[in-house]
């Protein structure tokens, strides 16, 4: 296969770095400074990866990086005791940051292998790409393409035609903290400008406000209160959501839209100014709602209003939990 | 235009807003009787999903008062509030609901007159927006 030559020297870099996450999980098991290293291992169907929880080193072997990576394995730390070693990408890091602001996590116990990110694909876009009709029988990826086969086809991809949207805008592909950078940082992908992120979100704030409320009523309509978005984003910790208080009952989850409404617009709020654009809830949702334009939005509030970016600084303090007397007044009476 | 007279939630601080109106009231100070109090502990005790509830279950409209910044009771509760709110405030706008639902004013224990004024602004705003729509169950 000719097609796949010129993806070679990128193959080398994704195989360098499966082999340093190995090599960090195999050491850091053997020495006895962590009890689990959580990373991702080869899925069940082709296109997907699994987090996988290794604790001998022997199974070190199971690990593997790939743009097909995409979970946020840092939603699993604070319900962890021991000490953790875990896989993350630029993004993920930053909201390991915010759950160590947030007193979830504590520093010493977790060991940071950080991956310098070329980005992750988006299955959304591979379908629409590919066509929906057509069954996928097995995948591979490089770090510049992706290979797909199934029944009588064999098709090629660049990666970055198929990028997830969050990625595409990235600021920060390389961890912003690490204990163990594997690779080099080089490797990542380059980091884009804030506006370059807020461009769609600036766009959408031009449409007159009851176009924009169409927009998200459709969108949202479809929602069917699953709550996985929730369940995949690392900032959502909180043992009692909300949306599962039965005193007071906040959000119903038979009584339609408006119910939904609020669902997203309290989801959005709990994670103003701790939402770092992961993607992990947009990815997460089975009828593929745009979340992440709120999200988005709430993030370049952040920006705007107060100057933060979040999950950036581990001696920081969050958003919410600090002010400046000087903080915007004048829509207060 | 809204036909029939708005009813407004407010949420006011114990230690500023309430007695605020307390005083107005004291003060034979007229203002619409659209408001319906809400006494809380500080405007830090206001959660934005409060607000949004309460224009989800039929308010045509939400008023949060607290003390001046400097003033809070409990130092830093305004402060901490006026961050959420300007969050609250730009995701609604955001989300294409209408900017004159929810507003936001320090009033001191002290101005009875304010308050009163301010419940005049916000009730004409909100009757001039008409009937809710958009977050109505
Ligand atoms: S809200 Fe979505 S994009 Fe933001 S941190 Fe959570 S999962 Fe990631
Ligand atoms: S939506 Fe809000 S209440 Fe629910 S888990 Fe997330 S942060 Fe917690
Ligand atoms: S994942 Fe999608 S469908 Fe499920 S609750 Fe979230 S937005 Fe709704
Ligand atoms: S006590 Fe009045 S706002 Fe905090």
């Amino acid at each position: 296969m000719n097609k796949m030559a010129g993806s070679s020297m990128g193959e080398d870099t994704i195989g360098a770095i499966q082999e340093g996450i190995r090599n960090s999980a195999a050491r850091m098991l053997e020495s006895g400074e962590i009890d689990v290293f959580i990373g991702y291992e080869d899925g069940t169907l082709p296109l997907r990866t699994t987090p996988v929880f290794i604790t001998c080193p022997e199974d070190a072997e199971r690990l593997v990086w790939s743009p097909i990576c995409e979970n946020s394995l840092t939603c699993y730390l604070p319900k962890f005791q021991g000490t953790v070693g875990v896989v993350v990408k630029g993004c993920d890091v930053r909201t390991l940051v915010n759950l160590i602001l947030e007193n979830q996590v504590s520093r010493d116990k977790v060991k940071i292998v950080g991956v310098p990110c070329k980005g992750i694909i988006d299955r959304d876009r591979v379908g629409k790409a590919l066509g929906t009709d057509r069954i996928i029988r097995s995948a591979k990826a490089t770090r510049r393409s992706l290979m797909l086969e199934g029944d009588g086809f064999e098709v090629e991809m660049e990666i970055q035609d198929v990028l997830a949207p969050s990625c595409e805008v990235c600021r920060y592909p390389v961890p912003v903290l690490f204990d163990v950078l594997v690779g080099n940082e080089s490797m990542a992908r380059d980091g884009k400008d804030p506006e370059a992120g807020y461009l769609e979100v600036a766009q959408f704030a031009e449409l007159e406000p009851d176009a924009r409320f169409s927009f998200f009523a459709q969108e949202i309509e479809r929602c069917i209160q699953c709550y996985a978005c929730r369940q995949a984003c690392p900032l959502c910790y909180c043992p009692e959501c909300f949306v599962d208080r039965q005193s007071p009952k906040w959000i119903s989850r038979w009584r339609g839209l408006s119910d939904k409404i609020l669902f997203h617009l309290g989801r959005v709020l709990h994670v103003a100014g701790r939402c770092v654009d992961c993607g992990a809830c947009r990815r997460a949702c089975p009828v593929g709602i745009d979340l992440r334009l709120l999200t988005k939005n709430m993030e370049k509030a952040a920006k705007d209003l107060f100057d933060y970016e979040s999950g950036l600084d581990i001696g920081g303090v969050p958003l919410l939990a600090t002010y400046r007397r000087e903080d915007p007044d004048d829509f207060i009476l | 235009m809204l036909d029939q007279e708005p009813k407004i939630v407010a949420f006011l601080c114990n230690w500023c807003s309430y007695a605020g109106a307390d005083l107005a009231g004291t003060g034979r100070i007229q203002y619409p009787p659209n408001v319906r109090v809400i006494r809380v502990p500080c405007s830090g005790r206001v959660d934005p999903l409060m607000i949004l509830k309460c224009l989800q279950r039929g308010a045509d409209g939400v008023l949060v008062s607290g003390c001046h910044p400097g003033d809070c009771h409990y130092i830093a509760g305004n402060y901490l509030a006026r961050r959420k709110f300007a969050l609250l405030d730009e995701l609604l706008d955001f989300y294409g609901i209408e900017k004159g639902r929810v507003h936001f004013s320090w009033v001191s224990a002290a101005e009875g007159e304010k308050f009163a004024d301010v419940v005049k602004q916000v009730t004409e705003t909100v009757k001039a927006l008409g009937e809710p729509a958009k977050l109505v169950r």
